[in-house]
């Protein structure tokens, strides 16, 4: 069992909503940037000496730029629908963590000087003053939500707490006061091509290591290919899936799939990560200049479809953002989707016949699969709606001999976030990331008990990362966790494999 | 775990472990020697260090130097002949084993995803 230096909370049956207590997590509050972490990304390199004016100057210039973000401030009528849908309110009790609450931490300033009642009567509308203790309180409660969207399933006006929080996050890096997690990662993109850091001749080193891996296991050459012009697909997945488990076992199986398929196929240096944290920290600046690596390598490979492994806000940017950030992307092949994900390949494979499958491979494990926040509730898979909840579920079941759903209310697009996404990944924020993760690690131990679940699947590297740190905490084992992928891994009968391997003209050693 | 850990131990007859940053990572990884690996694991209540921790070590820092990155883990145990969570259960994970190679801050994403 993890050890903690705060109070992890204990399970339940069903997540019952607590009894607010104020100022639960008010010290709550991640590494501030430094200036190496800002300025790559076109931010000051410390909070500016004229903030004041600097903030409300940037929450000017985003009122005229995002409707939606205005009419968010404007039309909240206090129903208090929201206020127990959010993870981090369940598992803190902190009454700021109630998506409302949030909301009111920029709504209040935004009146004040942005609203006719709240410029003459301030203390009728809730109007305050801009101070330096309202700046710290966004600092410390924008970066308590994971901009999952839950609580923007259940308000009547759909009010999308993400995005006042993504654009909190905006103005916050432009006044100099930045997270150092997401800054340090974007900046690591930006010169490097990975959230990871990963230098070409690393990626190849470990691509090579996967390609002995699976000729060990298997007796089959699966390649894995890098940087290779004219080939059918560039995958883009999340640098994760080079270093990180249980997701290199996910990359492992996309690589199984190609192969039975006979596409060609490469992965890129240029475009080594699918993850765009331009989109947690709001700005559009840096997930267009991200996103547009995408672009440039897909144009110097002369790949014709691109495919997106298991990433759960990078298939956001990719399937609702990626064309208007960096297309037109007329240049690809226009008879499949651009972007594809490869849960969409895999299952067209799959309905297609061209997997030899042996789901028995998986007898040992009863599988559960957690909705990541993103593709539950952001995009879609498929041609159908819903294609995002049915998809995956589909692979696993063709894959599994064993499958159990979590209760109804925690899944599909009410699933609850895994605790550690939009931007919160981080050890800074551990007792956040423990805390948050209660209602989801609930409905598991719900099904481990009922059901004898023994795995749950997931299609979000932060997902991934975030329940296998968090679950030992609770009692779990961290390979309980796996990649959709790794069981599609483990039930793929490769052509040849098992086979008599000494005359069939096998590599040499 | 953290870095007051090595500020604060001091006296024993041991030396204390060189500057380290805000996540226990060595400042200056040239500084590194075996010693400082034995004081390191020492602190962490991991150790004695025995020959499968030092070829953890050695691939790590020999990988550091052609990569300038981090290897999966998988492959640190399989290249040296352990078994797949040996490096979890050598070290308690793989960003202990990383640290006590003495090897830099990896950054923020590797440290998330080093468990």
């Amino acid at each position: 069992m993890a050890k903690a230096d705060f109070e992890v909370p204990e399970l339940q049956e069903y997540t019952e909503v607590p009894k607010y207590v104020e100022g639960t997590m008010a010290h709550s509050s991640p590494y501030v940037a430094k200036p190496d972490h800002q300025t790559p990304l076109g931010f000051p390199g410390a909070l500016v000496p004229d903030w004041e004016e600097k903030t409300l100057e940037a929450m000017g210039d985003l009122l005229g730029k995002y409707r939606s973000f205005q009419v968010y401030l404007d039309s909240c009528v206090k129903c208090g629908a929201c206020t127990d849908k959010c993870h981090y309110y369940l598992g803190t009790s902190d009454p700021k963590n109630m998506p409302v609450a949030r909301q009111d931490l920029l709504r209040k300033v935004y009146r004040r000087y942005f609203t006719f009642a709240g410029k003459f009567f301030p203390k009728l509308v809730g109007a305050v003053d801009l101070t330096r203790e309202v700046l710290d309180e966004w600092y410390s409660y924008f970066h308590q939500c994971s901009q999952c969207r839950r609580c923007s399933v259940f308000c009547p006006y759909g009010i999308d707490t993400a995005e006042i929080s993504m654009a909190a996050r905006e103005i916050l890096d432009r006044i100099g006061y930045g997270q150092k997690y997401c800054n340090e990662i974007i900046a690591k993109v930006h010169k490097i091509g990975n959230n990871l850091g990963l230098p070409g001749p690393a990626i190849q080193n470990i691509l090579d290591g996967l390609e002995e891996d699976v000729l060990d296991d298997t007796g089959v050459a699966v390649k894995f290919p890098l940087d290779v012009k004219g080939v059918d697909i560039l995958l883009v997945t999340p640098s994760a899936d080079f270093f990180a488990e249980p997701h290199i076992d996910g990359l492992i199986g996309y690589a199984k799939v190609f192969h039975e398929c006979g596409v060609s196929w490469t992965v890129s240096t240029k475009a080594s990560e699918a993850g765009n944290f331009g989109m947690f920290i709001g700005s559009y600046e840096n997930m267009r200049r991200v996103s547009m690596r995408i672009r440039e390598a897909a144009i110097e490979l002369g790949v014709k479809r691109i495919v997106f492994g298991e990433c759960g806000h990078a298939w956001r940017v990719a399937y609702a953002f990626l064309n208007t950030l960096a297309g037109p992307f007329d240049f690809l092949d226009p008879n499949y989707p651009v972007p594809q994900h490869i849960l969409e390949f895999t299952w067209d494979a799959i309905q297609q016949g061209k997997l030899n499958l042996d789901k028995s491979a998986n007898d040992d494990k009863v599988l559960t699969f957690h909705d990541s926040c993103n593709v539950a509730r952001a995009t879609r898979m498929g041609d159908k709606p819903g294609g995002q909840f049915e998809i995956p579920r589909n692979v696993i079941k063709a894959v599994c001999n064993n499958y159990v759903d979590m209760e109804a209310d925690t899944i599909k697009e009410r699933t609850f976030c895994c605790g550690g996404g939009g931007g919160l990944l981080t050890d800074d924020l551990m007792e956040l990331r423990v805390k948050g993760a209660i209602p989801r690690i609930n409905a598991l131990n719900n099904v481990v008990q009922e059901h004898g679940v023994t795995h749950m699947a997931a299609i979000c590297a932060i997902c991934k990362s975030q329940f296998t740190k968090v679950i030992p905490y609770y009692g779990f084992e961290m390979d309980q966790i796996v990649s959709v992928h790794q069981l599609v891994s483990n039930a793929i009968l490769l052509t040849g494999q098992g086979e008599q391997d000494d005359d069939d003209g096998e590599d040499d050693e | 775990m953290k870095r007051e850990h090595f500020n604060s131990t001091s006296g024993q007859g041991r030396p204390v472990p060189p500057p380290c940053d805000e996540d226990g990572f060595l400042l200056d990884s040239t500084s590194w020697n075996r010693r400082i690996a034995r004081d390191m694991a020492d602190l962490d209540g991991i150790g004695p260090l025995g020959p499968d921790h030092w070829a953890v070590i050695h691939y790590l820092r020999e990988h550091h130097q052609s990569y300038a990155s981090v290897p999966p883990m998988s492959q640190v145990c399989r290249t040296q002949h352990l078994d797949r969570h040996a490096v979890q259960r050598l070290f308690g994970g793989c960003r202990e084993a990383w640290r006590i190679a003495g090897l830099p801050n990896p950054g923020e994403e590797a440290k998330a995803y080093m468990i």
